[in-house]
């Protein structure tokens, strides 16, 4: 585990959707329009200085909502935000968003996928895709090493703002695999 | 319900050459904490909470009018469950101006500006949030309402303005701390992360 935190430094704040068309790679990316700093304080280290990067103006608050749950390490934010990176396209990240239909007939077409089901025990218990795995979001960073190197991975929550975090985080990994 | 880093209320007190006798922790936090632990450990206080908390480290529970009085003052609290199921609210009486009418009231996480605390956290320890919004709804009618004088300032536990106030080192890295960094300053960090994970 502390391997495993001690790299989550720049944290982008943006939406998910915003995150996933474009990013700095090495990013995680938790939603400030959203649980944020619940998230935050289960996936990121105290004791570890964060970068942010987002809109401006957003880090205030992404700094003081870090700040009430004890996280007094942001120590800046990227300038100009996702503009700095104009120049570098080598720098920039994506997501692939899929739909369910399309995550379907990929699976039909016998794709090799594995698919990451990041919600909680109870939800699950309600119902999930067959033959997903369930990985929780507050454990994924200790299980990232166990997923699939030879597969697409897709993630997925209920509503889409856990699976922007976790889908984050394993683009992360890959940087340092 | 103090913040975590007690110092300044240390601070505070011996500058009115007083001693911190007692903490009174309006209500339990799922999403913060509070330094009731580090202010009984520094300073030897004795911890106050609702008379209906569970808790593993010895504390006083207060129930409905139990009074704390002190030189010319009263602190009178109210079991206010709704926010939280052991919520409570406190009347403070400054007795040089009335005995009999409370001059302010500390509403914890019970009453906020236009607002009142959120009912609907309690799932995790088994309460629904129509069960806390109507135990929330009785506190305000019969406990808070009745007692306390539409002219006595309530104070709640959050807010923006109070969260700077008590704590001046967020106050200072939003407004110094928080530096825009290079493209390559950022870079910079994110790579030195990188490596300290590929050699752990």
């Amino acid at each position: 585990m502390p391997g495993a935190t001690q790299e989550l430094k720049l944290l982008d704040i943006r939406e998910g959707d915003d995150f996933a068309g474009a990013h700095l790679q090495g990013s995680i990316n938790i939603d400030l329009d959203g649980k944020f700093a619940s998230w935050a304080g289960a996936l990121l280290a105290h004791d570890r200085p964060i970068v942010l990067i987002g809109a401006p103006g957003s880090q205030q608050e992404a700094t003081m909502r870090l700040g009430r749950i004890g996280y007094d390490n942001v120590v800046g934010y990227l300038a100009d935000g996702m503009m700095a990176l104009a120049r570098s396209p080598h720098l920039v990240g994506r997501v692939q968003r899929i739909t369910a239909l399309s995550l379907h007939e990929q699976r039909q077409e016998n794709v090799p996928i594995c698919i990451v089901d990041v919600r909680s025990a109870s939800e699950r218990e309600g119902g999930h895709i067959a033959d997903s795995i369930h990985v929780p979001l507050p454990q994924m960073l200790r299980h990232l090493d166990e997923l699939p190197r030879d597969q697409k991975i897709v993630v997925h929550c209920a509503g889409g703002y856990r699976s922007a975090v976790a889908a984050s985080l394993t683009c992360d990994a890959k940087l340092w695999r | 319900m103090p913040t975590r880093d007690v110092d300044h209320y240390i601070a505070d007190a011996e500058a009115q050459g007083l001693k911190i006798r007692h903490v009174f922790l309006t209500h339990f936090h799922a999403d913060f904490v509070a330094g009731h632990l580090e202010l009984r450990d520094r300073v030897g206080a004795e911890i106050h909470l609702g008379a209906s908390a569970t808790t593993q480290y010895a504390a006083t529970g207060m129930h409905d009018n139990d009074v704390l009085a002190f030189g010319n003052v009263r602190l009178v609290t109210l079991e206010t469950p709704g926010h939280t199921p052991e919520s409570m609210c406190i009347l403070s009486y400054d007795l040089e101006q009335s005995d009999s009418t409370p001059q302010a009231v500390l509403t914890g996480g019970t009453l906020f500006i236009g607002d009142v605390g959120r009912p609907d956290l309690g799932a995790s320890i088994g309460w629904t949030a129509d069960d806390l919004a109507s135990l929330l709804y009785d506190s305000l009618h019969t406990k808070l309402l009745p007692n306390v004088p539409d002219e006595a300032p309530s104070y709640f536990s959050y807010d923006a303005e109070m969260n700077t106030r008590e704590r001046p080192t967020l106050e200072q890295s939003l407004g110094e701390g928080l530096v825009a960094l290079s493209l390559m300053e950022t870079l910079a960090r994110r790579d030195a992360g990188a490596q300290t994970a590929r050699h752990t």
